[in-house]
């Protein structure tokens, strides 16, 4: 470690313990308390959305307050990215590959020690990490392999476990994890080709139950990056709408249809990512708006105003996140039993499809997996369904009418995991809608399975969950 | 070699193998005794924390003042707070915000009302079945007027000479002629009614019911608000509320025109498969417009993502233009735009009353502001201008003042209760605080006053559909492990631990230390007194005991033991504490399955019956819910024997409560 590192090490230390004292909390300035890491890129590089795994680029952190250089917090890595703060503001877990063309890997830094460790071993194209509530980590990694070009998935690996396991089913990639003031782990995703980026945002438990979509842009805009949530439990993030360039935008995240926002930058500016901060503030990497289009930059942007931090010729800066103590979100137990061999899903209505709309016609439901159709089953009289499913499989669901016309449909892909028991109350039914209070018909009998293979119910050891 | 290195030699490896042998025999002794362990325990787990009366746990109880109801004097200078773990109501100056008296009432005190000339307080007392005439003058007790069972909420009626009191046990009003000084009328009100309210100009009385109607197994709860006509001592109006309970708040607003209740809604009738999008409950307002035939409309106080567990009083400012709510397990109180209600109310129709009930969006058109409060919040009082709404914190021993204008808490009463958080205190807040994935509900939601919610639950991790599960009561439960109805919870540590997360909350289970504090809290649980056991037992209690310890029919046939109420059902609780199957095993439930026999404490309290609440009577148990003596031998019975029995049952009660 050189001298200037150490005494900029010396110097994170004492404003760590600074924030830490004070709450690292203050009414918008021209800067912020909090120190911020982000990800530089070399500036030859072009930082597309779909880099994940850029050579070169490193982890820095600055202290806007101090007024002093960013210090490169990765020295020893031949590349690093990606960083998320632990909820205490000491800790970030960020992607790092310590040897060219070796693996990157899921690294844990302590910031006053400078230290990193490795937290997850056992990927060769590990990125993307969040913490999740009890200090486990998600993370993006290939699919169905390690090859370049696969499929990614979220996986997550519990504290002290040494082997994660994959907790996303979808047909297409996803990546750009956040968390949610709830516990909930978010993600990008979405049906658009890879070319074009996700166009999705998902949540989801850390065990990968209840995943469910949070927010789509009508007009099928590409999201660029991970969403970040704010003390308001907004939304942030960078979506791009056909040929226009990146727009910062906000949305609620209990009414993501109604409250999208464009968040004004700069004229001229063109967005990343950003970082929002716990004043209210945000921290924006972008160039263009009198800060020249050579490289990205990272500002804080209070009220359309921006407030230069960093500008380097030789490096984008991007991907900044504060380093901020926040709430701890109460964590999750899991819900899954890998031995179940089945997950369950039961519909309340599927004939429900919004407020107060109702599909009458619709007597069917029919469920698909990327293989073909799995089969359907009649709705009961009012509506509801229960169904046995083969777990960790993309499926689909539609109606249909007595004739077997497609009433509505087909639904995103979603899954169930093994043991997973998971209700709706509609198709595509407004999630300002909770359910009626009435025994649905389909639990009064058994449930349909179609998992192949599985015995009857008849057949099977009795239930001895115990419950409550 | 010197004798301290031989003693070291020795003594080294024989107190490593005793503290082995000790940990190994500690190990077994928890196994033996708990059964199943799935949290962590220490010798102070059981020994301490399920020991409410042992040397420890009274040496480090404080004692709470758990402030419940207030009220203003009309010259808006001071408020009287009801101290309920205090027996007290207590005399706040507002102008130096300090306590200057402590009135002694009865026992476990509930709600207050003032007389319109601010000089006399009259207080129910729920443990004592009476109310208190407080002379505010000389902060004396004056009169003693005896009630219904479990009085709580009262109102004056219109010439200030008559007070109305909800009775909860008995489910009815108690009318008394304050100047006679003795209950003269009793009226019938729904179960368990609990608030009172009167209209502006006093002539109606709003009580609001706790629990549902007799509603059977797979049924929508519904609850009642019952309108006394308060000039003439009659009820006017019943109104019901569909798929609601727990109204433990109502106000009027000033035009009179509408009422305001808080409700819970439940989905006890859906599978608990998750927590999300409302799945289990949300809570709400009430909206009744006297003298119409129109049902009331239901509208949310939730929000997407975010709900607001336990509404527990609902004040209205005097302009008319602010409502606001407590919410006792988010610690929060909502202010509600009041003409933006009603412009939501007013779109209501019949068709879309549903839908208005179970749309977490419309709170956004009449929700002002969420205003963070310190622990359990409870009743409020509005001060005579309106610009000031005070709050009782009920754990935190503390009123919050709410400036009106600004939406928020400006000043803090310190009412003087211990600074120090008992770890009883620590467990009520646990108990009472909403632990579970997005705030959706407390232990407290199911068991209101940790009792039971008289609903029975479709748990999901038993089976969608299947084995549902009459809620059970939390009081004086000590000595009666293991837990649940099917017997499989150990201890409270196993029932309120890893399980209660994974099954019920979705979150992260209780910290140890939380846990200890929770299982500590409710093992220190008293029952109320049991109203039916004063005095010498009358003949058909009497009479009711033989039967209950019989063995022999009528005609002499003996009666085997399995065939005796005694044999399952005796002990200090009147369970044996084991598992047994008494023919009420439902085609739903799971073949095989045996019931924990249940403790018989102050049954009157805790009816719908049997574990899935499908008898809404004593008498239910044995007339529409027992086959071929399965549940005892009582075939011979004729019905003046089973009023005998049910007679006898009644007076069964805490072994702590001697008459």
């Amino acid at each position: 470690m050189t001298r200037r590192l150490a005494i900029l090490m010396i110097g994170l230390v004492l404003a760590l313990t600074a924030a830490a004292i004070l709450g690292a909390v203050s009414a918008p300035g021209d800067v912020p308390d909090a120190l911020v890491v982000f990800t530089q890129l070399p500036a030859r590089q072009a930082p597309g959305p779909d880099a994940r795994f850029p050579e070169g680029s490193r982890l820095a952190a600055i202290d806007p307050a101090a007024g002093v250089e960013p210090v490169v917090l990765t020295p020893d890595f031949a590349a690093a990215r990606a960083a998320d703060v632990h909820f205490d503001g000491r800790r970030i877990v960020f992607a790092g590959q310590k040897q060219a063309g070796g693996p990157w890997q899921i690294w844990e830094m302590d910031l006053a020690r400078g230290k990193a460790r490795l937290v997850v071993a056992s990927c060769e194209r590990c990125t993307d990490p969040v913490y999740r509530a009890d200090d486990g980590i998600a993370f993006v990694a290939p699919a169905d392999g390690s090859g370049a070009g696969a499929a990614m998935a979220v996986y997550t690996i519990a504290p002290g476990a040494l082997v994660p396991e994959r907790i996303t089913f979808h047909r297409t990639s996803v990546g750009a994890l956040g968390l949610a003031s709830d516990g909930r782990v978010i993600m990008a995703t979405g049906e658009g080709s890879p070319a074009d980026g996700p166009t999705e945002y998902w949540a989801l438990r850390h065990d990968g139950t209840g995943a469910e979509l949070l927010y789509r842009h009508p007009a099928g805009s590409t999201l660029l990056g991970r969403a970040r949530e704010t003390v308001d439990r907004d939304l942030v993030f960078v979506e791009r709408t056909g040929d226009a360039g990146p727009r910062l935008v906000s949305v609620s995240t209990a009414y993501p249809e109604t409250s999208r926002r464009e968040i004004p930058l700069p004229p001229g500016a063109r967005v990343h990512s950003v970082a929002p901060l716990t004043d209210g503030s945000r921290i924006v990497s972008m160039r263009g708006a009198g800060h020249g289009d050579a490289v990205y930059g990272l500002s804080r942007v209070v009220d359309g105003g921006d407030h230069p931090l960093v500008m380097d010729p030789a490096f984008h800066a991007v991907e900044p996140v504060a380093v901020e103590p926040r709430p701890r979100p109460l964590g999750f137990v899991t819900a899954t039993d890998p031995a179940a061999g089945i997950g369950t899903f039961f519909g309340l209505d599927a004939r429900l499809t919004g407020l107060g709309r109702i599909d009458s016609a619709a007597t069917v439901l029919r469920v698909r997996t990327p293989a073909g159709e799995l089969g359907e089953v009649p709705l009961a009289g009012d509506g509801s369904f229960l169904l046995e499913l083969p777990p960790d499989t993309p499926l689909q669901f539609e109606t249909a009418d007595a004739r077997g016309r497609r009433v509505r449909g087909p639904s995103a892909w979603i899954w169930v995991r093994p043991g997973e028991v998971r209700g709706c109350v509609g198709c595509h039914e407004s999630r300002s809608l909770v359910p009626e209070n009435r025994v649905p018909v389909a639990v009064t009998g058994e449930p349909v399975s179609l998992v192949p293979g599985e015995p009857s119910l008849g057949e099977r050891p009795p239930h001895d969950e115990g419950g409550m | 070699m010197r004798p301290v290195v031989w003693i070291a030699g020795a003594g080294i490896p024989l107190l490593t193998v005793g503290a082995l042998a000790g940990h190994n025999a500690a190990r077994s002794h928890v196994r033996d005794m708990m059964g199943g362990v799935d949290a962590p325990l220490e010798c102070a787990s059981c020994h301490v924390y399920m020991k409410p009366d042992g040397l420890l746990s009274r040496l480090a109880r404080e004692d709470y003042l758990s402030p419940r109801d207030l009220a203003i004097g009309p010259d808006g200078r001071t408020l009287y707070v009801v101290a309920e773990e205090a027996d007290a109501v207590l005399a706040v100056n507002l102008t130096k915000g300090t306590v200057e008296n402590r009135i002694a009432v009865g026992r476990r005190p509930h709600s207050i009302v003032l007389s319109p000339d601010g000089r006399t307080a009259y207080v129910s007392n729920g443990w004592s079945d009476d109310v208190s005439v407080l002379d505010l003058v000389t902060a004396r007790v004056t009169a003693t007027v005896p009630t219904g069972m479990d009085p709580a909420g009262l109102a004056l009626g219109p010439d200030g000479r008559r007070l109305f009191v909800a009775n909860r046990a008995s489910d009815d009003i108690s009318m008394i002629d304050l100047a006679e000084g003795c209950e003269i009328k009793r009226l019938a009100a729904g179960n368990n009614p609990y608030a009172v309210r009167p209209s502006p100009d006093g002539r109606f009385l709003f009580v609001t019911s706790r629990l549902t109607e007799g509603t059977t197994i797979r049924e929508t709860p519904r609850t009642e608000v019952t309108v006394v006509d308060a000039a003439v001592g009659r009820v006017a109006e019943r109104h019901f509320l569909d798929s609601a309970h727990l109204l433990e708040g109502v106000d009027v607003l000033p035009a009179g025109d509408l009422t305001l209740a808080t409700v819970v809604r439940p989905r006890n009738l859906v599978p608990s498969s998750q927590v999300a999008q409302g799945w289990m409950l949300t809570y709400g307002l009430a909206a009744i417009r006297p003298g119409s035939s129109s049902p009331p409309v239901q509208v949310l106080l939730d929000d997407v993502n975010a709900y607001y567990a336990d509404p527990y009083d609902v004040v209205v400012t005097p302009d008319g233009a602010r409502a606001f709510v407590t919410h006792s397990a988010a610690d929060v109180v909502t202010a509600i735009d009041v003409a933006a209600l009603r412009e939501v109310l007013d779109a209501a129709s019949p068709d879309s009353a549903a839908l208005f009930a179970s749309h977490l969006g419309l709170s956004q058109r009449y929700v002002l502001a969420r205003i963070p409060t310190g622990s359990n919040p409870k009743r409020m009082a509005v001060s005579p201008d309106g610009t000031r709404v005070y709050v009782a914190e009920r754990l935190q021993d503390r009123i919050a003042v709410i400036d009106v204008a600004s939406l928020s808490v400006v000043d803090h009463i310190d009412l003087g209760g211990p600074e120090k958080v008992s770890m009883l205190r620590l467990g009520a807040r646990q108990f009472h605080g909403a632990r579970a994935f997005q705030g959706q509900f407390s232990c407290r939601t199911c068991h209101p006053d940790e009792d039971q919610d008289a609903l029975a639950w479709d748990f999901a991790g038993d089976g969608l559909g299947r084995n549902m599960v009459n809620s059970m009561t939390l009081r004086d439960i000590g000595g009666t492990a293991p837990f649940k109805w099917a017997g499989t919870n150990t201890s409270l540590y196993m029932q309120d631990g890893i399980r209660f997360a994974r099954h019920l909350t979705r979150v992260d289970p209780f910290p140890t230390k939380e846990l200890r504090a929770l299982v500590a809290y409710i093992y220190a649980l008293d029952a109320p007194p049991n109203r039916y056991r004063e005095g010498e037992p009358s003949a058909a209690q009497q009479r009711g005991r033989a039967l209950f310890e019989r063995s022999a029919m009528n005609d002499g046939t003996p009666i085997p033991p399995e065939g005796r109420c005694i044999t399952c059902h005796d002990g200090p609780y009147f369970t044996t504490r084991e598992k047994f199957d008494v023919g009420t095993r439902r085609d739903t439930d799971k073949p095989g399955m045996l019931f924990d026999t249940p403790q018989l404490i102050n049954l009157t309290d805790t009816d719908p019956y049997l574990h899935d609440g499908s008898a809404a009577s004593l008498e239910a148990i044995w007339t529409e819910n027992s086959e071929n003596d399965e549940h005892g031998v009582v075939s011979d019975f004729n019905k003046n024997q089973l009023n005998d029995l049910v007679e006898y049952l009644r007076t069964l009660g805490s072994p702590d409560d001697t008459p």
